[in-house]
């Protein structure tokens, strides 16, 4: 077999997998918050950014640099991906929004119950995403439907080069307007954010109760402080909908919601209400800390475990806090992982044959033509497979940063992507992780110390790059050597490389 | 019963925006000819090209491939993989591929993306790819850049490239454009030593060139085919004189 990876390419990878992936890490979680080595969760989150926006950036490179198709709409599918896993995200709320209903608060304020009465509010397409694997599966599916039938469609028509550019920048211009519309489901211009759980939540499910009618009857009875007190705090409305539940899943559903909206409002314990319940040393400890929001909601449920060991089902895992440091660390690995799996995935396509055809396109897409590829359905594959790469990208960039809106989707959030492959250096696969690096952190340095100047900072850096470096920062030491020589040349008095002469001498000719 | 022909072209006619391209032309051609076309400028030489590739589809006529294999319903693609190859007129090959890899893309085989995926490069192709860089004198050029290549040696390149993929038909714009005398010759040789195996059809406008490969010209004037024969009845032809050479004569005086 073909070794794929050369072996300073080895090097450089597990050298930078070694500092990104354990050191960083680990300097967050063992250096305490006060020693010098140590990196703030904050930081780390900021890097793991960067690392999503370097898989976008070698989504576009695939498309840019290797096929010469400048898209200036890569940003749509990062935020596909991102609204697919922000809908997850969304759905997993657990009542810990402002209104502490079971749908997420942008629903409750544009009327949705009204909208969507059969449902409760919830739009109907939104109702799989509880789901992490369907909404895994859409971060995969959709951008890559939505790659296909616009890929199919330009590819067909043969559209290329600067119309192509403008078409994929309408395009996400288009989307954005769409989901900036509060009709459109999506959240409008306030998009989806708030996230609280990850991987599951502490809200009652279906089934944890053991004998919904009997703790129902507990509960009313009153008998014990606790009993008396989530009973008066249930909402009459699901109280009457207990009352006059048809059968037993009905009454275990406004159970449920009942006993969730208590849980999600406010702490529950009081000295009082817990007297003679025997709580675990960790609960107590918790207490002591008195949390609130996401860490509040599992704190709450298990003390009601605790205090109704026979009633309710114990479960030893409630998900994870979309915003603990431990769940942002695992986040920003992930992140690290991703980027490293797409490196590799990136190097090996563009190994294969099909690399070369890839680069053939670029480079004289009439000639593969006439060489019987239909160069068509290569173009629409890289297209579809950039598309999910930067989506992937964009589902763990959500999470990261806890909020995902359709300016994430505008124009010139694409262009700034282009930025970063052209500055880092496009054609290979380290210029374009660079770049993304690179800008976004002198982007969070410029825009708070001179937040006015930035768009002229990095319109200026644009400019420089593609007049005097066009191959960006990767082919600097090759521009350094090549200027190094022609000093050298210019010293012993001798000619220009003849055959770079050759080269220069072919005659310009008319097609 | 009718002859064979590899190519059949019948009362095409091209109109650009008002613009008679091609205008009812009537092409014939054997299987192992070596055809010369030549015209004015404007003449409809690459036109005609760009018509049995697939590039443009004629307005009314027939352009049949073989035995009647419709040409007009097919894209470049497609027509490319029913064995004919063209060369462009400036030298398009893959700039940044090495001359190796340049003929690799070009051998036969399947062109699916799939294929191009998974595939490796087996013995048999790497002899192949001898055979046809030994063919067109670039074995030694094999691991350099195409892009790096002498404007001469990219043609050969193309044509090489042409060659891998073992078309029944081969169509040449102008393969001795911009090359010097010895390259020319050198062509002219490859040219006539390809013909028999493949049909070839050279579009050219060098007459010394034209006298050293040609066996049969056709001379096309606005999209029409003015005359057919050897080079000396097409030299002699009165039409001719008046529409290409006269003027050449004339232009020179």
């Amino acid at each position: 077999m073909i070794r794929i990876l050369s072996r300073r390419e080895t090097v450089l990878l597990l050298l930078a997998s070694a500092v990104g992936l354990v050191l960083l890490p680990c300097l967050n979680a063992f250096v305490p918050t006060d020693g010098a080595l140590h990196v703030s969760t904050f930081s780390l989150s900021l890097y793991g950014k960067y690392l999503t926006y370097a898989v976008l950036a070698l989504g576009v490179n695939l498309l840019w640099g290797y096929t010469g198709l400048l898209s200036l709409g890569q940003c749509l599918f990062f935020s596909l991906g991102g609204y697919c896993l922000g809908m997850y995200l969304m759905m997993n709320i657990s009542r810990l929004g402002q209104y502490h209903e079971a749908i997420p608060d942008f629903m409750v304020f544009l009327e949705f119950p009204a909208r969507f009465p059969a449902t409760g509010g919830l739009p109907p397409h939104w109702i799989p995403f509880k789901h992490l694997w369907f909404a895994v599966l859409m971060v995969l599916v959709v951008p890559a439907v939505v790659a296909y039938v616009f890929g199919f469609l330009a590819f067909r028509s043969r559209v290329k080069g600067v119309y192509f550019s403008i078409l994929s920048q309408a395009l996400t211009y288009a989307a954005c307007l769409m989901f900036f519309r509060n009709d459109f489901t999506f959240g409008g211009n306030n998009g989806l954010t708030d996230f609280k759980f990850l991987l599951g939540t502490p809200a009652l499910d279906a089934g944890d109760i053991r004998d919904p009618a009997a703790f129902a009857a507990r509960l009313k009875a009153g008998e014990g402080e606790l009993d008396k007190y989530l009973w008066t705090q249930i909402p009459a409305a699901e109280q009457a909908k207990l009352a006059a539940a048809a059968d037993g899943r009905a009454a275990e559903a406004a159970l449920l919601d009942g006993l969730n909206r208590v849980i999600a409002t406010g702490p529950i314990h009081e000295t009082a209400r817990f007297k003679g319940v025997a709580l675990s040393d960790a609960t107590v400890r918790t207490l002591a800390q008195s949390p609130r929001d996401a860490a509040m909601l599992k704190l709450n449920r298990r003390l009601l475990e605790e205090a109704f060991p026979d009633d309710l089902r114990k479960r030893s895992f409630t998900g994870f806090v979309v915003n603990a440091p431990a769940t942002k660390r695992a986040l920003y690995i992930a992140s690290g992982i991703l980027l490293l799996l797409t490196y590799l995935f990136c190097r090996w396509l563009t190994s294969t044959k099909f690399g070369l055809v890839q680069r053939a396109v670029r480079d004289s897409e009439n000639r593969v033509l006439f060489s019987g590829y239909a160069t068509p359905d290569f173009k629409l594959f890289v297209f579809v497979v950039a598309a999910i790469l930067s989506s992937l990208g964009g589902a763990l960039f959500v999470p990261q940063v806890g909020i995902i809106n359709p300016s994430e989707m505008g124009a010139d959030k694409s262009i700034e992507a282009v930025i970063w492959v052209a500055v880092g250096g496009r054609g290979n696969l380290l210029g374009p992780v660079l770049g993304a690096i690179g800008i976004n952190s002198l982007k969070s340095y410029a825009t708070h110390s001179f937040a006015e100047q930035w768009p002229y900072i990095l319109g200026s850096l644009f400019v420089f790059v593609t007049l005097f470096m066009p191959k960006g920062i990767v082919g600097l030491p090759g521009q350094l050597k090549e200027l190094q020589a022609k000093f050298a040349r210019r010293r012993t008095g001798k000619s220009a490389d003849p055959t770079a002469a050759a080269t220069q001498l072919e005659p310009a000719r008319k097609e | 019963m009718t002859k064979e022909f590899i190519l059949t072209v019948e009362g095409v006619t091209k109109t650009f925006d008002g613009f008679r391209a091609i205008s009812d032309l009537n092409f014939y051609m054997d299987v192992g000819e070596l055809r010369v076309i030549i015209g004015p400028n404007g003449a409809g030489k690459t036109s005609f090209l760009d018509l049995v590739t697939g590039r443009t589809k004629p307005d009314i006529g027939k352009i049949e491939f073989g035995k009647g294999t419709d040409l007009t319903r097919l894209n470049e693609y497609q027509i490319n993989r029913l064995g004919i190859g063209r060369k462009f007129q400036t030298p398009s090959v893959y700039v940044d591929h090495t001359v190796r890899e340049n003929v690799l893309l070009s051998l036969q085989g399947s062109r699916s993306v799939w294929s191009t995926l998974f595939s490796r490069v087996t013995s048999e192709q790497d002899d192949r790819i001898q055979e046809v860089l030994e063919t067109i004198g670039l074995a030694d050029k094999a691991a350099s850049k195409a892009g790096l290549l002498a404007h001469g040696q990219k043609q050969w390149l193309e044509i090489g490239m042409l060659l891998a993929q073992d078309p029944k038909l081969l169509l040449v714009d102008e393969p001795a454009a911009g090359m010097t005398d010895e390259e020319t010759a050198k062509t002219g040789e490859l040219l006539i030593r390809l013909a028999g195996k493949h049909s070839i059809v050279v579009i050219e406008h060098d007459m010394v060139f034209v006298r050293q490969i040609a066996r049969k010209v056709t001379v096309l004037h606005q999209g029409h085919v003015l005359c057919e024969g050897s080079v000396d009845e097409v030299q002699n032809d009165e039409r001719v004189i008046e529409v290409y050479l006269g003027r050449k004569k004339k232009e020179k005086t």
